[in-house]
């Protein structure tokens, strides 16, 4: 992971070449063995990768990215693109080791002979000590899907790149930290796995915080008379979201089978309901979801999105989900 | 530029310090230092001397380990299951308790065993003066961490006696911190205590 992203720079004393990973605060001059004080601008270490992309590669990977998924089967042919630029997208990101407990049980049903279901509380303690790392978007991105940084794989670059201009960080170092603790300490609490808390305690020990700023390529594009976006990750030259115009095949297809093979899941968890009653609200639920997910795409894929923005099909599916580990929790 | 690299002086003699990479620094007159982006600080430490015998196996190496004077206070404990208080006896109830913190970066797993050992069953030393021709291990944790770590080992053995532990209220006061090296030989089957 972080662990490849090294900063070069020179000794204040001799002026050799020195190389240090990211976050250490002590470096060692190799040639006059001076010790060195690397001192972050407020205890940020700033980290930017170089842009491996012009626009000519930026328009062959949106092109290509045309003709993945479920997205309209001439829009590679049809689609034209208007805009293609570079942004450097700031991204706050903070390694920490978690150190703590977390104490509580977990509750274990059966069924006996008779039908009769017995609880039983299993209690639980967990120890937590190791190393999380958060990341998290340092500025309004809009509505262009990208909340975390894309990848820590690329050459790192110490100056700005002149011509690329650099969205500012809308949230402060100390803010960024405070979010980025409380983060890691609920991935920590959460990786315990205790699903009923009676105590914890998780001490949160931040390593380094970093502003890394990573390029991001804009590409608008137009098809029948509407305008659609994607973004690239301009260092691993791949998408990363964008929306794009969806195919009433696809959409007829998707309708149809949903409601097919949903009904017939549904239909065989009503007929295995008498001899088996989990397994038989398993399969219904699951009939429910395949149906509501074939409508829904039947009814919003006009338009297909991908990476982290919210598309019309997938909204339903968090709360039918939800319901479905409730059921499947409730039968257990 | 967004990282500033200043020179590491001592802030008793003002002579720059030479050495590999480590949090805690050492000068020649033997004053140490820790420092932050606030400033520098100076620091109490101390060097055990190694036994003769230990060090016959393998050059001792020596690692920095905090010692947190602390009053630990076991307000109420509530576990499922388990008698036994494997540590500090049946009904430990709190005191004074020396915490010894690794400030090294060791895998988990013998970072938490030395951490305990140490408590359990503090090393008996004789101080000397400075490290001669031996390596120390970098300080990779300062004292502010050390003092949350110690929290975690009191928790811990709370923890880890028998039973299992659902409910805790405890307080870990800390009295002062001092830096102790303490020598190490490393032996295919990990670290000793040459002592």
């Amino acid at each position: 992971m972080a662990d490849g992203l090294t900063f070069s720079m020179n000794c204040p004393q001799c002026g050799g070449a020195l190389s240090t990973a990211e976050g250490e605060k002590v470096a060692n001059c190799q040639y006059c063995k001076s010790l060195l004080y690397l001192e972050g601008d407020q205890g940020v270490y700033t980290t930017r990768f170089k842009n491996a992309l012009d626009s000519v590669k930026a328009t062959e990977v949106l092109t290509q990215w045309f003709g993945k998924g479920l997205k309209a089967r001439d829009l590679r042919q049809k689609a034209a693109v208007t805009e293609v630029f570079p942004i450097y997208v700031p991204f706050w990101r903070l390694r920490a080791r978690a150190a703590g407990w977390v104490c509580g049980y977990r509750v274990e049903r059966h069924t006996d002979k008779d039908g009769h279901v017995h609880e039983k509380k299993v209690p639980m303690e967990v120890m937590v000590f190791r190393d999380f790392e958060w990341s998290q978007i340092a500025c309004d991105p809009g509505d262009i899907g990208l909340k975390k940084l894309p990848g820590l794989q690329g050459e790192v670059i110490s100056q700005d790149e002149g011509d690329i201009p650099t969205f500012e960080a809308t949230t402060s170092p100390d803010a960024a930290r405070q979010t980025g603790v409380e983060a890691v300490r609920g991935m920590a609490v959460s990786s315990a796995g205790v699903p009923n808390i009676t105590f914890q305690k998780m001490h949160v020990l931040p390593k380094f915080l970093a502003m890394t700023y990573y390029p991001v390529w804009v590409c608008r594009y137009t098809y029948s008379g509407r305008t659609y976006f994607a973004t690239l990750d301009g260092v691993a030259a791949r998408s990363l979201s964008g929306r794009a115009p969806g195919d009433p095949l696809y959409q007829s297809l998707i309708g149809v089978g949903g409601a097919a093979g949903g009904g017939l899941v549904a239909g065989i968890g009503g007929a295995v309901l008498g001899s088996s009653v989990e397994g038989g609200l398993v399969m219904m639920v699951i009939g429910l979801v395949v149906f509501v997910g074939g409508f829904m795409f039947f009814r919003h894929g006009s338009e297909v999105t991908e990476g982290e923005i919210e598309a019309g099909y997938k909204k339903p599916f968090k709360g039918i989900m939800d319901a479905a580990k409730d059921v499947q929790r409730g039968v257990r | 530029m967004p990282v500033k690299v200043t020179l590491v002086k001592c802030p008793s003699c003002g002579k720059p310090i030479q050495g590999t990479a480590d949090r805690v620094f050492i000068c020649d007159c033997g004053v140490a230092h820790t420092r932050d982006d606030a400033g520098t600080k100076t620091l109490r430490y101390e060097v055990a001397a190694p036994n003769p015998q230990a060090v016959a196996q393998a050059e001792p190496v020596y690692v920095p380990i905090w010692k947190i004077n602390t009053n630990v206070a076991i307000l109420r404990e509530r576990s499922e299951g388990g008698f036994f208080n494997k540590l500090f006896g049946d009904n430990w109830k709190g005191g004074a308790v020396t915490i010894y913190v690794p400030a090294v970066e060791w895998d988990p797993q013998s970072w938490k065993h030395w951490s305990q050992t140490l408590t359990a069953k503090p090393p008996q030393y004789a101080p000397q003066q400075g490290f001669g021709a031996r390596k120390r291990m970098a300080a990779g944790r300062d004292v502010e961490q050390a003092k949350q770590l110690a929290d975690f080992i009191v928790l811990t053995y709370e923890a880890e006696k028998p039973g299992v532990l659902q409910d805790i209220a405890y307080e870990v006061k800390v009295i002062d911190s001092s830096l102790l090296y303490l020598p190490f030989v490393q032996l295919p089957s990990g670290f000793t205590l040459a002592l």
